[in-house]
């Protein structure tokens, strides 16, 4: 028994080390910074403006919302087929949240980060890295109001956290949504305020002056332009009798100026020029986006780095189906509408319509218009380099390698006096052992492949192992670039008149683009419209501009024969007729696209967004906007 | 005379005083085994005295007096001592299942005397489902429990709730351990597994609130012969069900009724459909997917071999074994190694110490995937996703490829190891436990017990890049398309998990008052680590990674902590009326400071009718046993709440961004700390009868249960906090419901001659209800009509009712309800009409009724369970030879289709054969204008189907309310008579084969869907058919 007395205390003692220690239950977590090291260390501070930038509300971009460059007019969704992503081409119109976003947290976050920087004593932090860092808050925080008044009009501009007390009535805490004019220039009057703090000389990943600036430039024009168009005749006003939305006309001179002096100060600074490297213009304009060595254009770009693991998809998802390295399916998801490649002019300044299309009717009339062309590209020969460096069309190579573009083909029937349309599998040959469907279609049906006849060029990353899932890309996505400038500053000096002015920036973007100087003698809206749509074209601009100018409802009006609200394509096919001079030529159908099924349609209710209703919920005082 | 007395007295004398003092021993057994414990009393004497460890006892009494040999759950023997010194007697139970000694909390009880709701299985019984994993053998033996098998793939384990509560806490030994620990236990290493239901299950505290699932390996036994066991069986798997996709006729007339239905000519003619009807011609030749996809008669083996002992010092269990299960899939497959070694040992009379450690290799093997997703979806796709006119080998070359199908990535031809290169994934885990137990005085006893698991994952990725190939035959050469898909990866995860537990019992027997206690101190912590690196190698030839090509890393750490102090107090009176008093107070990590520690008591209490003085003689020979239980008991729940939500600070390493100098790691603000939320609450009442009629030969459990759950997390949303402040307030301990139900299992077991027979039936109800919403809220009547969810079954699954199909063009004009919500201009006959409910002329989501139960969220595991379940086993023996079968069933379950199992062409893939063959057509492919034949499925489509209201408008044509009972087992074993074994040298021998899931009675089967599975796609590893050929030796 003594023995077992022993033993048995060993272990009550062996058991007493366990359950003494103080505190049983505190863990360390690994994760989790505290407070107090994040505050004084300007490395961790430099880490929340990592995830701050990250966080940044995107729309369509590289890596964020790739989709939403589908579903309107540049393009078309030509990837997977399944109930979820099919409604891209089959939208019965947008719902009024579609692009809706209310995102305080991201507010929330930068104001709990400038309060802690503004009360933090450490050492480590100088006075001078205190106000780098406030106003580097600051300009994000501008940025994501800018993000949100462009979708949703005024909202409450909250600088301070707000921080309930837990007593149960956070009446308190409710703020009205600020006018939206109010919001505009609450944007204008941060970066006015801490354009000069801000640090970042030189770099085009994290913001700087002219960064602030750049935001200036284009934030000021769309206040401008929403002051006027949604005054203009015949446009049914958006308002609300708080001005919550609408901002009156008088107002829009004021913020064009704005927008002028900040576009005028990036370009007369001299510390950025259009980029003007490659002699190929098609190829130089492709280069402006996607180099980023010593890039004289970009202002600010969102950047990727592969070596350190962020990458993105967007060439994995969206490369030319014959380029693909993956081997299987996952390319091709975007085909950019023979609209957007109509609309790039030919360089002796006509409209861009492309010349010699049939209508695919597999009539003897509807072949009647063809031009038998000898090479496939030679229907885009004379057009704005731009085309080439935005879009991959038929005919094109990409990185030394030819895409295999053809329909089918079209044979002669001596019996009907016509030609007799066959079209095959993908990569298949006709009886004649030529090409019938080339790799890249397009098909009529089949996904992964382009349903247009077209795919992107632009931000298609032509590096080897980027089109694999593996790999994937670090281009990078440019959020703010002079090219944008030029265009802000050219409407916003046509729009106050000074034509002149206007003229030299919107020629010297077209002289870069490759047309003669002074391409064009005069202007009218509809020319910088299309300069825009052209120059910007998958740069995620071309929604927002048409929601300023308040046109979106005209050109996406639901209706199957407005040529604006469809997405067409373009159909080359081989010409067989043994002995004739047309034999082995193309010819080409200009044909609604046949994955796309519904005409886009923009309702008065989506030039501003839904408020969720929780928002509402949670604060009364906030006030719906027009038509919901 | 006097000589008489003098030579006869002293005789009679001596006689007297030889009487009065013998000393008698002798052992005390069971069927061989020895009983400890056993009361030896002299009758009408004090003396008394208890037999040891190994059964022996040595008492001293006259040589003509009576010994009293008495054991609670056993008849009580009297044997006359008659001047025997040497009495070894084996004790009768008194009635079978009462004196089963069921493992429960902290202990074990009989049968008789246990009060909660509690279930056990024995080995033999679980070991008659040849299963991998130990969830699949528990399915439909016991009641209580619910199951889905949700796939059959190689090593994995079965979805078991216990009472539809959800994932239950699994306690090996004694202590935690994880699910995968659990299902990957050496299964002939399971001495027997209890099911905790009800207040018993407080014991466990914070994580028990779903119930317990304890698990009790084998010990060595104290008798003298040491046994050695050997058992091995060699399986054939094949699928239950698989989906037949269509064929290349079926294929290209159905494409062509596309575009007819579309309002277009085909472009296909008569002749190409016969060339392809024919299949012979080259270029008209189909591919059956399915047939070089899925492999026959897969193999899995198993073998163990097991030795176990000791003697009045020592005992011990030593096991080892192996299983290799192959996949119907080839290349794929599934190897687990186990040992088990459970010594004890008393080193000092009243103190033992015993070491139980276990380790096991757990190692999955399979090709790898194109995409970084599950590797055994790829091929179960393929069958669907494949064009059947296409062809696998470019040219039918054997060597090349295809790249010129329409989705090359699936080319099945691909998932070969030798091709796209393989993925490993192996645990090596190792268990440990040591304890030690001391007799102390005053009837108290104490045991220490440590254990410490070590678990490490390995995932070791090598996928390569290859060619697939397009033939040309102008040239005849095969130009490559390549896949340059080379990765590697290696993941390691490590867990360290300790537990240190003390406990202290006490028992106490004063009169006919018995009394019993426990207290208990745990603690428990465990480290998770796991680290990820990925390359991407500019080679096929190495697993290695080289620095340079890293592309991918990371790294992180978790941690967990637990205390407790546990409690349990044991009363009965003669037996008869029985108590048990339950606590623990439990203290857990996740929680804010000051809402960590929680209590969580229970009671029950049994009343054992059949023991009354009023229960004559009589009424006890047909009723032997007759004992009403209840028990009221709260447990916790860990929800809602992730580690360290009441810190403010920043993550580390979200959102990373590149600066001009390279990438900053991101640190994310994080939200509002939750200081206020602390554990859900269960209660658990439970009312129970249990009954043995004819002697034990018929005896039934029946369960009425409920559980509430209060303090579900939930946000207090009429705080109106402005969405402007930037974060949502935390959720509090708002909400409550309730999961109720009954269970029952009725088992009769007799003999006649040599026949012996049993049969057993059992069954459970459970569903959950949502008893109280935090002050719900809705906009209109309609409103609180659809999105109401309290004072609710759970998981009503809602959507559209099908009033027919249109039966022709001119119905579709005519028809006055706004059908598709286009006007009808989309539809066509066999279209689905939708019941107009609110009769306003268009169908909207204001027409959805219930239409089912919860089904999959199309995750392949952790769908949700049926709400009733169902077993059935039966079992005939004659001489060596026996019979078993086990059956389970369940229903009150959904099923919903979608994709490929609903939409032709769904993502321009093939369908099933009866989408495309029972289908709506017309009479002539080849004339618009001919007749429609009616058939199941609607009309063909191909562009946009996925969009068509058929499909997209979810309504009960898809949805299929399960109901299955089927085959689980039929066993037939014959045990070769002794004389013919002992020639052997053999103790025991067994042979016995075993057809597992042969058949079921469904309504699955139109779909060619197994009735388990709940992915709603069906693209899933079914449950598997298995031929077992096994024996069974013994040394």
């Amino acid at each position: 028994m003594k023995n077992i007395i022993k033993v048995f205390s060993g272990i009550i003692i062996i058991t007493g080390t366990f359950s003494c220690k103080k505190e049983l239950l505190d863990t360390t977590s690994q994760t989790i910074f505290t407070d107090e090291q994040i505050w004084k260390d300007p490395k961790l501070i430099s880490g929340v403006l990592a995830n701050l930038y990250d966080r940044l509300p995107r729309y369509a971009s590289l890596a964020t919302g790739p989709e939403n460059f589908t579903i309107f007019d540049e393009g078309m969704w030509s990837g997977l087929s399944n109930n979820d992503v099919e409604i891209r081409n089959n939208l019965i119109n947008y719902a009024y949240d579609r692009w809706s976003l209310w995102d305080y947290r991201f507010v929330r976050d930068v104001n709990v980060s400038i309060d802690n920087i503004t009360s933090s004593n450490s050492v480590a932090l100088t006075p001078m890295l205190k106000k780098h860092f406030i106003a580097e808050l600051r300009f994000l925080r501008a940025m994501d109001y800018f993000e949100m008044v462009k979708r949703m009009g005024g909202v409450p501009i909250i600088t301070k956290q707000l921080v309930y007390d837990f007593k149960g009535d956070p009446a308190y805490l409710q703020q009205p949504r600020n006018k939206e004019e109010e919001v505009y220039d609450f944007i204008a009057g941060e970066i006015d305020a801490v354009k000069d703090d801000l640090g970042n000389t030189g770099s085009k990943r994290q913001a700087n002056k002219f960064t602030a600036l750049a935001l200036k430039s284009r934030a000021m024009l769309y206040a401008g332009s929403l002051a006027r168009y949604n005054n203009a005749a015949g446009f049914t006003k958006s308002a609300t009798p708080g001005g919550e939305v609408g901002i009156a006309e008088t107002k829009a001179r004021g913020y064009y100026q704005k927008s002028l002096d900040a576009s005028k100060e990036i370009i007369s600074s001299g510390a950025f020029s259009l980029y003007k490297t490659n002699p190929n213009a098609g190829e130089n304009f492709y280069d402006a986006l996607i180099n980023k060595n010593n890039n004289s254009e970009v202002i600010l770009a969102t950047d990727y780095l592969k070596s350190q693991g962020r990458r993105h998809a967007f060439t994995f998802n969206n490369i030319a189906r014959s380029l693909f390295e993956d081997g299987g399916q996952g390319s091709s998801s975007t085909s950019p509408s023979l609209n957007l490649v109509e609309s790039f002019e030919y360089l002796d300044g006509a409209a861009g319509t492309l010349k010699g299309t049939g209508t695919g009717s597999n009539t003897a009339a509807g072949q009647a218009n063809w031009i038998f062309y000898t090479n496939l590209q030679d229907i885009f020969a004379y057009k704005d380099p731009r085309l080439y460096g935005t879009i991959m069309y038929p005919g094109v190579s990409f990185g030394g390698k030819p895409l295999k573009v053809q329909a089918g083909v079209y044979t002669w029937n001596a019996a009907t006096n016509k030609y007799d349309r066959t079209e095959g599998a993908l990569n298949s040959n006709h009886a004649d052992g030529k090409i019938l469907t080339g790799l890249d279609g397009p098909s009529r049906t089949t996904t992964f492949v382009s349903n247009t006849g077209f795919y992107l060029r632009k931000y298609i990353d032509g590096t080897a192992g980027a089109s694999t899932s593996a790999l994937q890309s670090d281009t990078w996505w440019v959020v703010f670039r002079l090219g944008e400038v030029y265009l802000n500053a050219g409407e916003a000096a046509f729009e106050l008149g000074l034509n002149d002015e206007a003229l030299t920036y919107i020629n010297s973007i077209r002289q870069r683009a490759g047309f003669a100087a002074n391409s064009l003698s005069s202007l009218t809206m509809q020319r910088i419209q299309n300069e825009r749509k052209v120059e910007l074209a998958f740069e995620d601009h071309r929604l927002w501009d048409l929601i300023r100018w308040r046109i979106a409802d005209k050109l996406w009006d639901g209706t199957t024969g407005n040529p604006d609200a469809n997405v067409y394509a373009l159909y080359p096919y081989r010409i067989i007729r043994p002995g004739n001079p047309n034999d082995g030529k193309y010819v080409f159908d200009k044909i609604f696209a046949p994955r796309f099924k519904a005409p886009r349609f923009f309702r008065p209710g989506n030039y501003y967004s839904a408020i969720p209703q929780s928002v509402i919920d949670n604060n009364p005082k906030i006030v719906r906007n027009p038509f919901h | 005379m006097v000589k008489f007395f003098l030579v006869c007295f002293p005789l009679l004398f001596s006689s007297i005083a030889f009487t009065q003092q013998i000393k008698i021993s002798g052992r005390v057994t069971k069927s061989d085994t020895a009983l400890a414990g056993v009361t030896v009393k002299v009758k009408n004497n004090t003396a008394a005295t208890k037999t040891d460890d190994s059964g022996n006892f040595s008492i001293s009494a006259d040589t003509d007096a009576t010994l009293v040999f008495t054991y609670v759950g056993f008849t009580s023997q009297e044997i006359k001592i008659a001047n025997r010194t040497r009495i070894d007697i084996g004790l009768q139970e008194e009635s079978q299942q009462l004196n089963d000694v069921v493992v429960v909390g902290y202990g074990t009880q009989r049968k008789g005397s246990i009060t909660g709701a509690v279930s056990s299985i024995k080995a033999a019984d679980l070991m008659r489902t040849p299963s991998s994993t130990t969830s699949g053998a528990l399915v439909g033996k016991i009641q209580g429990i619910t199951a889905r098998q949700q796939t059959g793939r190689p090593g994995a384990g079965t979805t078991i709730q216990i009472r539809n509560l959800g994932a239950p806490l699994f306690v090996i030994d004694g202590v935690p351990q994880s699910e995968g620990q659990f299902n990957n236990i050496g299964m002939e290493d399971i001495e027997n597994i209890s099911v905790l239901k009800d207040a018993s299950a407080s014991l466990y505290g914070f994580r028990a609130s779903n119930g317990v699932v304890l698990v009790t390996t084998k010990k060595g036994k104290s008798s003298l012969k040491n046994s050695v066991n050997v058992s091995s069986y060699y399986q054939l798997q094949n699928l239950t069900r698989y989906i037949s996709a269509s064929g290349a006729a079926d294929y290209v007339r159905a494409l062509a009724e596309a575009e007819q239905n579309a309002g277009l000519s085909p472009t296909t003619t008569p002749d190409i459909l016969e060339k392809w009807r024919q299949g012979t011609e080259k270029g008209y030749q189909g591919t059956n997917y399915r047939d070089y996809i899925l492999k026959k008669n897969a193999p899995q083996k198993y073998l163990n071999i097991s030795s176990s002992g000791g003697n009045d010092k020592m005992n011990y269990y030593l096991s080892l074994g192996g299983l290799t299960q192959d996949a119907v899939l080839k290349q794929y497959n599934f190897k687990r190694y186990n040992f088990q070694s459970n010594i004890e040992g008393t080193i000092i009379k009243g103190v033992k110490l015993g070491a139980q450690l276990s380790g096991r290799v757990e190692s999955r093997h399979e090709p790898a995937s194109t995409t970084n997703g599950n590797t055994y979806d790829n091929p179960f796709l393929a069958i669907l996703t494949m064009w059947p006119t296409e062809r696998l080998f470019a040219n039918e070359n054997p060597d090349y490829i295809n790249a010129d199908v329409n989705n090359p990535s699936r080319n099945p031809l691909i998932y070969n190891e030798n091709v796209i290169g393989k993925q490993d994934n192996v645990w090596n885990n190792f268990a440990s436990i040591f304890y030690a137990t001391f007799d102390l005085p005053f009837g108290i006893s104490a045991k220490a017990t440590y254990s410490y698991n070590y678990k490490q994952n390995k995932n070791e990725l090598q996928r390569n890049s290859f060619n697939t190939f397009s033939y040309k035959p102008a040239t005849d050469t095969y130009v490559g398309v390549p896949f340059n898909l080379a990765l590697r990866n290696k993941a390691r995860e490590e867990i360290q998990e300790n537990f240190a537990q003390f406990q202290l019992n006490y028992g106490k027997t004063l009169g006919e008052h018995n009394l019993s206690a426990l207290a208990a101190y745990e603690y428990a912590s465990a480290t998770d680590q796991t680290l990820s690196i990925s390359a991407i190698p500019p080679t096929n030839y190495t697993p290695l990674i080289n620095l340079l090509n890293i592309n991918g890393f990371t790294d992180n750490y978790a941690i967990t902590k637990r205390v407790s102090l546990v409690g349990r107090l044991n009363y009965d009176y003669k037996q008869k009326y029985l108590l048990e008093l339950l606590g623990r107070y439990d203290g857990s990590h996740l929680y804010a400071p000051g809402k960590r520690w929680g209590l969580f008591p229970g009671i029950s209490a049994g009343w054992r009718i059949n023991e009354e003085n009023f229960f004559n003689d009589r009424f006890r020979k047909i009723v032997s046993n007759l004992k009403l239980r209840a028990s009221w008991g709260k447990t916790g729940q860990e929800r809602g709440v992730n580690a360290f939500d009441y810190l403010p600070g920043g993550n580390f390493g979200s959102g990373n961004y590149v600066f001009d100098g390279g990438l900053a790691t991101g640190i994310g603000v994080r939200g509002l700390p939750v200081t206020s939320i602390t554990w859900v609450t269960s209660t658990i009442k439970n009312i129970g009868l249990d009954i043995g009629l004819f002697n034990g030969k018929l005896t039934a459990e029946f369960d009425v249960f409920a559980r509430d759950l209060s303090g579900v997390p939930a946000p207090r949303y009429d705080v109106l906090v402005p969405s402007e402040v930037g974060y949502t307030l935390p959720a509090e301990n708002l909400n409550s419901e309730r999961t109720e139900g009954v269970e029952g299992i009725i088992t009769y077991a007799s003999k006649t001659g040599k026949i012996g027979y049993s049969i057993s039936v059992n069954g459970t109800l459970g569903r959950r209800k949502i008893v109280d919403v935090y002050k719900p809220r809705f906009g209109n009547s309609w409103d609180e009509y659809r999105t109401q969810t309290d004072h609710r079954w759970a998981d009503i699954h809602w959507g559209y009712q099908v009033v027919g199909q249109f039966q022709s063009m001119e119905q579709i004009k005519d028809y006055k309800i706004n059908n598709d919500g286009q006007g009808n201009r989309t539809l066509l006959p066999g279209d689905l009409m939708f019941k107009d409910v609110n009769g306003d002329g268009v169908i909207t989501n204001l027409d959805e009724r219930p239409i089912g139960y919860s089904v999959g969220d199309g995750s392949t595991f952790g769908g949700p369970t049926p709400y009733m379940s169902f077993g059935m086993s039966g079992g005939i023996s004659y001489k060596g030879f026996n019979l078993n079968t086990d059956w389970a069933g369940a229903t009150m379950q959904s099923y919903y289709r979608i994709f490929e199992l609903a939409i032709p062409f769904q993502a321009v893939h093939n369908a099933p054969e009866y989408i495309f063959n029972d289908r709506w057509h017309r009479a002539d492919l080849f004339d618009p204008a001919s007749a429609w034949i009616p058939g199941k499925y609607p009309a063909i489509r191909r562009t946009g189907s996925g969009s068509h209201v058929d499909y997209v408008n979810h309504s009960d044509f898809w949805i299929t309310n399960i109901n299955y009972f089927r085959l689980k087992n039929l066993e037939l074993g014959y045990t070769l008579p002794k004389n013919i074994t002992s020639k052997l040298h053999l103790s025991l021998l067994r042979v016995y084969v075993t057809g597992t899931n042969m058949f079921s009675f469904d309504n699955m089967k139109a779909i060619q869907i197994d009735p388990e599975i709940s992915q709603n796609n069906g693209l899933v590893y079914p449950a598997l058919k298995l031929y077992t050929f096994g024996i069974n030796l013994t040394l």
